[in-house]
């Protein structure tokens, strides 16, 4: 080849083809993404997360969680995720329509967090407290609650001080030896508050059009259900105290 | 290794049409000796710095206590930083200072507007100084391998412009008009790079849709990879590898072949099954990553007939050595590339450790590995001597290919084991963590290895400059002393 000009236009043609390919096409398609609405409940899937929640996904993007975690759930034949519960479909482009930065990451060192929200709530747990409470002790020292755990301790999101005359209602309860010596609390920061709200409010179940939650087969007497399966997944061995 | 008068033997006699214009290789190398020296130890000083990073974080898998309090030092923010270290800091700058100087020994040519290098040099790092410390800092943009905070990326976007534009002009006034295969190879990687980046800076600035800026990032990433950093390893390749051989690149036609078909589909792939896409991405992307083997193993052959068969040949230098060890990575990543899409092997291998490992395999094993074949080719020429110790250099050759190894093998390893335990129902995260654990200490070790080595070759390049700076200035100083002490005597009289 002696001219540059024809490696240069057979360049052109290549990337612009590619370009229109894979970043103009899906564009135009994603232009009519909207929320569906779920006739049964009249309500709209997705919704926007709450101010908190969104403060908090930036916190996640900050620290890098997405290093760690995934927040994408494999249909079947690839993997076991509908299998093991973590959710109830495949992840796909409207669970994240809302979000300011989009982060199904590419690595799972530690459980995938797609429906992390709706299986740290246990029964009982109306407003979700006390999974918040117990992801912020996670969060403060992850060995705390699983001695073999990999996770990085992200103590900096709180303040650990002495107690005044009334102890912060804020204040982690943490097993003996994992907290602060004593006369002194460790309270979370605002930034650690919002990413347990953000944590909490993820939850990709919802049936949509694209992929739909595969209905129950009816047997007998037993009613078919949609609900969240009972969850009982990749998580920490030991409850947390 | 050779001598800087050594004959250019890269391509036929034929394709010399504008030889009497030709600059001597001695000239050419003088022309362009700071300038590439500078971009080096630029570069250098970041894959140091990285893999230092990378040894960290790879430790803290094993070791999650180790320097805990210390928030920017979390896995999270040390990953961003590394990548970012790797790619932007050492990948790019490198590729440019040896497209450069190749450019200009095969062009024929002395280096046109050097400035304009310096301007790239200076803007780009400071661009990935502030890129680094701001992922450090919590500033990271949550894509993976593009991560650059605005700040960084912009300043970049600007300097590549500029050092690109440079380096297209000195294609352009090459006194050799034919083109050599690495050209051909060294326009891809450039130009490519350069529209790639400029548009996905340009879009996540302009679009504010989370979908369309990870729509953006895996698409940037497959264009950085493929289309940057390979072609532009083998660009190096490409050159170095008829030096070492002493024959021509052949057969042309084949080389021609799979640079066409690798133009027009490396650039569909990279999509990973499970990404929140249209699923006719996701098969436009296997398909892309099931044909691009065939540009790929057509490459190869390529090396294989140019060599004349005799691959032990290489062996004997350093930088024989080590663009050996980028064409073999270049082979194993496409056949592993194709695998990973097969039905069984994907539900496995995907969102585990096998994703970064692949990624390393073609960022440190072909892109870097042909990098420091490079490094090791150009330094003895730019600096006019040998290496301290030719056997030093075989060390660090050896050392590199083998920490790549170490760090590739166990990354895709223990990502197969991670997968294979956490596709059991019921397992636990300790559980598959611990699957993984024996092979990820494997990389660490890889990774301590890969910085030490590294780390003497930063040294070593400091070490060669500033004995060619000693070389260059002493005689200068003196001849300005001498003409002083003349000046000061006739005033005196
Ligand atoms: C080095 C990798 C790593 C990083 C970085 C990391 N995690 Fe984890 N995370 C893990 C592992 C491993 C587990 C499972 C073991 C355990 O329970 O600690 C886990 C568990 C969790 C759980 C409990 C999940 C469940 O299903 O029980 C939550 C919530 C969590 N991490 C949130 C975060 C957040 C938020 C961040 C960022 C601030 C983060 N993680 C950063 C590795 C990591």
């Amino acid at each position: 080849m002696k001219h540059g000009p024809f490696i240069l236009v057979g360049l052109l043609l290549a990337s612009a083809s590619s370009w229109c390919g894979m970043v103009l096409a899906p564009l135009v398609q994603w232009r009519d993404l909207q929320p569906e609405k779920d006739e049964g409940t009249a309500t709209y899937y997705p919704s926007r997360r709450s101010g908190l929640a969104e403060q908090g996904s930036e916190v996640y993007r900050a620290m890098g969680c997405f290093h760690c975690h995934t927040q994408i759930i494999r249909g079947r034949g690839l993997g076991m995720d509908l299998e093991k519960g973590l959710g109830t479909r495949r992840s796909v482009a409207i669970d994240f329509l809302y979000d300011h930065t989009v982060m199904p990451g590419e690595t799972r060192l530690g459980p995938d967090l797609a429906n992390f929200g709706v299986r740290s709530r246990k029964a009982g747990d109306t407003n979700g407290a006390l999974a918040r409470r117990s992801i912020l002790v996670k969060l403060f020292d992850p060995r705390s609650v699983n001695s073999a755990s990999i996770m990085p301790s992200y103590a900096h999101l709180f303040e650990v001080r002495k107690i005044s005359r009334t102890p912060s209602p804020e204040a982690l309860v943490l097993s003996p030896g994992a907290g602060a010596q004593s006369g002194f609390e460790v309270v979370p920061k605002p930034e650690a508050i919002a990413l347990a709200a953000y944590l909490t409010s993820l939850d990709s179940q919802k049936s949509v059009f694209v992929a739909p939650v595969p209905k129950p087969v009816k047997k007998g007497g037993e009613k078919g259900t949609n609900a969240s399966p009972s969850v009982v997944v990749e998580t920490h061995s030991a409850p947390p105290k | 290794m050779m001598t800087t008068t050594a004959t250019e033997i890269v391509s036929t006699p034929d394709d010399r049409s504008g030889e009497h214009d030709r600059v001597l290789p001695g000239e050419i190398d003088a022309s362009c000796r700071w300038t590439v020296l500078a971009l080096f130890v630029g570069a250098l000083f970041w894959l140091v710095a990285a893999s230092g990073l990378q040894a960290l974080s790879s430790v803290k898998l094993l070791m999650p206590g180790l320097l805990a309090p210390w928030e920017f030092l979390t896995y999270g923010r040390l990953e961003g930083a590394v990548s970012c270290g790797l790619v932007f800091g050492f990948a790019i700058p490198a590729l440019m200072a040896l497209l450069t100087w190749i450019q200009c020994r095969l062009g024929g040519q002395s280096l046109a507007g050097s400035l304009g290098f310096w301007i790239f040099g200076s803007m780009w790092n400071l661009g990935v100084l502030g890129s680094v410390l701001g992922i450090l800092a919590g500033d990271g943009s949550g894509l993976a391998w593009f991560e650059l905070p605005l700040y960084g990326a912009a300043p970049m976007a600007a300097a590549y412009i500029v050092g690109a534009g440079v380096l297209l002009l000195n294609v352009k006034l090459r006194a050799v008009r034919e083109m050599h295969v690495s050209q051909w190879f060294l326009l891809l990687a450039v130009i490519w790079f350069g529209w790639a980046f400029t548009v996905a800076v340009l879009l996540n600035q302009t679009l504010s849709s989370g979908l369309v800026h990870l729509l953006v990032g895996y698409w940037f990433k497959q264009q950085m990879f493929f289309m940057t950093l390979l072609p532009g390893a083998l660009a190096v390749v490409f050159y170095v590898l008829p030096k070492v051989a002493e024959a021509p690149v052949r057969p042309r036609s084949l080389v021609l072949f799979a640079f066409w078909t690798f133009v027009f589909i490396g650039p569909w792939g990279g999509i990973p099954q499970s990404a929140p896409l249209p699923a006719w991405m996701v098969s436009v992307g296997v398909v892309a990553s099931t044909l691009v083997l065939v540009p790929i193993l057509a490459t190869i052959l390529t090396v294989y007939e140019t060599l004349g068969g005799n691959c032990g040949s290489l062996r004997k230098t350093s930088e024989g050595s080590l663009v050996m060890g980028s064409v073999l990575a270049l082979a194993l990543f496409a056949v592993m590339n194709w695998v990973r899409n097969w039905s069984g092997v994907a539900g496995v291998v995907e969102l585990s450790v096998f994703s970064k490992g692949m990624s390393l395999l073609l960022v440190l094993g072909v892109c870097g590995l042909g990098v420091l074949g490079g490094i090791h080719h150009v330094v003895p020429k730019l600096t006019h001597s040998q290496w301290l110790q030719p056997s030093w250099a075989r060390i660090h050759g050896t050392a590199s290919i083998l920490s790549v190894a170490a760090v590739v093998a166990g990354l895709i390893l223990a990502g197969m084991f991670q997968g294979l335990q956490s596709n059991k129902l019921g397992s636990t995260a300790s559980e598959i963590a611990g699957a993984a654990r024996p092979m990820l200490a494997l990389s660490a070790l890889g990774c301590l290895s890969y910085f030490l080595a590294q780390s003497a070759l930063f040294g070593a390049v400091l070490w060669q400059s500033a004995l060619a700076c000693r070389a260059c200035c002493v005689p200068c100083l003196v001849d300005w002393a001498k003409d002083q002490r003349v000046e000061k005597a006739e005033v005196g009289r």
